[in-house]
């Protein structure tokens, strides 16, 4: 698994030097920097992709508390300070932990785990999110790039396959197999209906008697891939509930 | 636990003091209210522990020193403070100031002269100081100026005066950047002294000046 990028910020001096120590001695953890004040920690913090800061309250000038305010949404805080009054305004920004001083190794260890799931989640969250939402494909010796969205079905035909876009019944021919291609499709956006067609549900518009009419393309849904579509259909239909509901 | 032990104490040894310098009882809560935040800061005892928690670590001989000097000083404050002498208020000044060290950068630079002269039996209200000397380091420690904190106390013929300088940024925010703290003590000096204690402050937006004369040979 990846680091998580750290930030230590604190005044005090001893007490710094023990958290920056913890961190350095803690595998998971790279240390982005050590700083003893909210000002000098902003440039880092802003842009130096930092996943945690141990984030001390009281400190002169700007504190934890405020300062919090500013840190990315993406960047944990786990507060540290020598007085738990401030304990309840520190969760009300959304800090992910709050650490008594003197704080043992310990109880940073087990709010670092907390970070760690954070962070796996987080990571599992954008491996989804992160995919291009274009493809790039040679034709005619020009690679085109084509966005997820303008595809409304693609056809294999023997090595090639056909991809129709929306625009204007366009549509571009590749040198690839159905399967190639299907790799680097969203299983979210499109779905195979037939061994030669893959359509992107998005567009589906009208569906008649097992064809996905696109204009004047009908799609056939084969024996194959019908009941994971029909599957899709039904989790996606009000229609349908309703009616269930309605012959009750 | 320790902070509230430590106040109610304190406040007992108070009321006592009070009543041995002026001779009477003061029963204005508000009054109260002002005498107990003059104590030892809390948050001072907090943030030395967490140092020297972090000193083990990395210094045991220091961390051993600090043990010393903070169970000195919360000695004095808890079982010492009727028997205050100017020698006895100052060496507990000495190991505040040690104490308020650990929590140095190490560029803040420090400059200290302390001293009871001629004057160390005398009898002075415990504490006195330690709220000019908290606000010089809190109001010190974060200037990048090159201007040490300059801590001095000197006594003469039963006159004692402390006098501190330390860089400063003015807080826009707020009209009295020293605020509370000092005023509290100034309170609490009109009580004990009246017209026999004179204390001054100054900041001209650079360096704050502080200057504190008491004449002990009052009564």
């Amino acid at each position: 698994m990846k680091k998580l990028r750290c930030c230590v910020i604190d005044d005090e001096p001893l007490a710094n030097r023990l958290i920056t120590d913890y961190v350095e001695r803690t595998p998971i953890l790279e240390l982005a920097g050590s700083f003893g004040s909210t000002q000098d920690a902003v440039k880092t913090v802003l842009d130096g992709k930092i996943d945690l800061v141990f984030l001390d309250i009281q400190m002169p000038q700007l504190n934890g508390l405020e300062f919090a305010k500013i840190i990315p949404a993406d960047c944990r805080i786990i507060f540290t300070t020598a007085f738990d009054q401030y304990a309840v305004q520190g969760f009300k920004v959304n800090a992910l932990d709050y650490l008594l001083k003197p704080i043992s190794y310990d109880d940073f260890l087990s709010s670092v785990n907390r970070a760690v799931s954070w962070h796996e989640m987080k990571c599992a969250a954008e491996g989804r999110s992160t995919a291009p939402d274009y493809l790039m494909v040679k034709s005619d010796y020009k690679l085109l790039q084509i966005p997820l969205r303008d595809i409304l079905f693609i056809e294999g035909l023997k090595d090639y396959v056909k991809i129709y876009l929306t625009q204007d019944q366009r549509s571009v021919m590749t040198l690839m197999g159905m399967r190639t291609l299907e790799q680097y499709l969203p299983e979210s956006m499109f779905m195979r209906i037939h061994r030669s067609y893959m359509v992107n549900l998005h567009h589906i518009r009208v569906i008649e008697r097992n064809r996905v009419v696109f204009g004047s393309h009908h799609i056939p849904i084969s024996e194959t891939y019908r009941a994971a579509f029909n599957d899709y259909i039904s989790r996606h239909s009000v229609a349908l509930l309703r009616d269930d509901s309605d012959t009750d | 636990m320790l902070s509230l032990w430590v106040n109610s104490t304190v406040i007992y040894v108070m009321d006592n003091l009070e009543r041995k310098y002026r001779g009477e009882i003061q029963n204005d809560p508000k009054a109260e209210l002002d005498r107990l935040k003059t104590q030892l800061n809390p948050h001072f005892i907090f943030n030395t522990l967490t140092s020297i928690y972090a000193l083990i670590d990395f210094d045991r001989d220091q961390a051993r020193r600090a043990v010393r000097q903070l169970s000195h000083l919360l000695r004095y404050v808890v079982y010492d403070i009727p028997e205050a002498t100017l020698e006895r208020d100052l060496q507990f000044t000495r190991n505040y100031i040690s104490l308020m060290k650990l929590r140095l950068r190490p560029g803040d630079v420090l400059d200290v002269h302390i001293g009871c002269g001629d004057c160390g039996d005398l009898p002075i209200a415990p504490m006195l100081f330690v709220t000019i000397i908290e606000n010089a380091f809190k109001h010190g420690r974060f200037t990048d100026s090159s201007n040490p904190i300059s801590i001095s106390i000197t006594a003469r013929d039963g006159h004692v005066n402390c006098h501190t300088v330390n860089p400063y940024t003015p807080d826009q925010s707020s009209d009295a950047p020293h605020g509370v703290g000092l005023f509290n003590l100034r309170r609490r000096l009109q009580l004990l002294y009246g017209d026999s204690a004179i204390l001054t402050t100054e900041g001209d937006g650079r360096l704050f000046v502080c200057d504190l004369n008491i004449n002990l040979n009052q009564k």
